[in-house]
């Protein structure tokens, strides 16, 4: 009699066992992060009165949407804001024949004044070339400080 | 087999069922408990603006959204900024100014990427003597 006790706790435990789920994921074992990791570069400097300033910046995967975002434009000695229209840009780089960077060639531009949110956007494939610009378009009337950030993948 | 044992035996399988359904751990573990959205509470911001001066604070919106600023209490008109932080040093950097005087309904609200932010107060060449001033940033 025991040993058939016995013998039935140890079928309910094996039956208890066998129907309970797994909470461990077998398949895969670990997830795969599909999220697209985009960075975020500022470069922050003076523009003079109908003068251009360049930055380089690199995007690594095909496709990707660029952003461009003119977030500041003030004064160099005071507080404040500059809100007039600039001229920003995308483009891709010019070389001279020893690969030194010499100018900017602009695939797509926008006049903008300064703000919080991208003003424009381009989908780019993956090279090391590109290069984003701020312009004076004729409104300033000094120099001033300004601020762009540039989103890519 | 007697219906004493029948009996015993079947009260065992029932004891046994039920520590087997005990033992089965539940799939919704705390794991998929839904997240609550985080709350970012207002920011307020006190101090004194000097006569030339200006007076910022930084601020982060972790996704993108609408910043909110409303300059409360001011002793007199003064400029207010939304802008990036300076790289180097202090201050702001501003993309967006009003000159206000305080109210109840935010002076400035304008659409933001996610990213660090900074407000300023400046004195818009017009203050004699310091003034102090409150204000709120609503952000996401």
């Amino acid at each position: 009699m025991r040993l058939r006790v016995l013998s039935l706790i140890i079928l309910a435990v094996a039956t208890a066992s066998a129907g309970c789920g797994d909470d461990t994921p077998t398949s895969p074992s670990s997830p795969t992060d599909t999220t697209p990791v985009t960075v975020t570069e500022r470069f922050d400097a003076i523009v003079d009165v109908k003068g251009l300033n360049s930055y380089n910046f690199s995007v690594s995967r095909n496709g990707a949407t660029t952003t461009v975002n003119l977030a500041s434009l003030a004064p160099l000695n005071r507080a404040g804001l500059v809100d007039v229209d600039m001229q920003i840009g995308i483009g891709t780089t010019v070389l001279d024949d020893s690969q030194n960077v010499i100018g900017c060639e602009l695939r797509k531009t926008i006049d903008t004044r300064p703000g919080l949110t991208a003003q424009l956007s381009d989908t780019l494939t993956a090279a090391t070339n590109y290069c984003a610009t701020i312009a004076d378009i004729g409104n300033l009337k000094e120099s001033v400080n300004f601020s762009i950030r540039v989103s890519h993948p | 087999m007697s219906v004493a044992v029948r009996g015993a035996r079947t009260r065992l399988w029932l004891v046994c069922l039920a520590l087997a359904a005990a033992a089965c751990g539940s799939d919704t573990g705390s794991g998929t408990v839904p997240s609550t959205p985080v709350t970012i509470p207002d920011e307020i911001f006190s101090s004194v603006l000097a006569p030339r001066g200006t007076s910022s604070r930084s601020f982060t919106s972790r996704v993108a959204g609408t910043i909110s600023v409303t300059l409360i209490d001011a002793g007199a008109t003064i400029g207010v900024g939304v802008g990036l932080p300076r790289v180097t040093g202090g201050g702001c950097r501003l993309g967006v100014a009003v000159s206000a005087n305080g109210g109840s309904t935010p002076q400035i609200s304008v659409p933001a990427d996610e990213g660090q932010y900074c407000v300023q107060v400046f004195d818009l060449g017009t203050l004699t003597e310091p003034v102090a001033f409150t204000l709120k940033v609503e952000h996401p």
